[in-house]
């Protein structure tokens, strides 16, 4: 009977939590993800950060010294195989967590993202909805 | 945090297959009539094992599901994997109230309609616990 007290307490508390969840979801509905782009397809939604450094970017495209300058939560860039992503707004959707995103804000990620992901398709597809451009020297 | 949260839903994970490969050695022994009765200790100590176990998994399932709630809540193979982790909670209340059957009486004596629960809680918990590891494995 304890073991029963034990998981039923447990099977509340889930229940709970999940009830929250789905309450206090900040859009009201969960996030969805569109099919996975190319990288010659346009990113569907800029974010601030994007519209700000968008005119550096005409002149010399998605350089490392420009991504190095977006290493913060705040506005989080990375490279990956050759090409620049706006990670903010995955920070705190990331199922592996949000400290393996934040560790390769502003930097080269791509050892990172092909040890852990690497050949698999759904990462791959997720990435490239936050496709900025490709990397210039 | 997440790597020392997913450390402890691993461990939650092997604690309760201890329980379940002694509670299914005990079981098959008492339905194969290799015993008369299975060992009380032995059965509910693998209850109390698995039980222990669930609750780990889910208290730090709950942990790692909310920073990552966002995109969770969206993913139907999420809904899945809660729906064999609802069904794996519900029966363990079923497999606490059959396992005394095992420790009181011979599987040979059991009528047939108290044999059919004892099967059916045994292949939901093995189809959710499959199911639950499985889906696991493709929604990351």
């Amino acid at each position: 009977m304890k073991t029963s007290m034990l998981l039923g307490s447990v099977f509340l508390i889930a229940l709970a939590v999940i009830g929250y969840a789905i309450l206090t979801q900040p859009s009201g509905t969960a996030v969805t993800y569109p099919p996975a782009q190319t990288q010659t397809t346009t990113p569907p939604a800029q974010t601030q950060t994007q519209t700000q450094t968008q005119s550096n970017t005409q002149n010399s495209g998605y350089t490392m010294a420009l991504v190095a300058q977006h290493n913060a939560a705040s506005s989080c860039w990375a490279a990956i195989n050759g090409n620049v992503y706006d990670l903010t707004n995955w920070i705190n959707q990331h199922p592996g967590g949000p400290e393996n995103i934040l560790a390769i804000c502003g930097t080269d990620g791509s050892a990172a993202f092909n040890a852990q992901h690497g050949g698999q398709r759904q990462p791959a597809a997720e990435l490239a909805q936050f496709l900025l451009g490709p990397l210039t020297q | 945090m997440t790597g020392f949260l997913f450390d402890i839903h691993i461990a939650s994970l092997a604690l309760a297959a201890v329980g379940i490969v002694v509670a299914d050695h005990s079981a098959l022994n008492w339905m194969l009539g290799r015993v008369d009765r299975a060992h009380r200790a032995a059965v509910f100590s693998a209850h109390w094992f698995v039980s222990i176990g669930l609750a780990g998994l889910v208290l730090s399932g709950l942990a790692l599901f909310w920073p990552m709630r966002q995109y969770l809540l969206g993913e139907p193979l999420f809904w899945l994997k809660m729906f064999f982790v609802g069904c794996l909670l519900i029966n363990s209340f079923f497999v606490e109230m059959l396992m005394h059957r095992a420790v009181k009486y011979p599987f040979r004596e059991l009528p047939f309609s108290q044999k059919v629960p004892l099967f059916i809680s045994g292949g939901v918990s093995t189809l959710c616990w499959l199911g639950a590891g499985f889906t696991a494995l493709a929604l990351f």
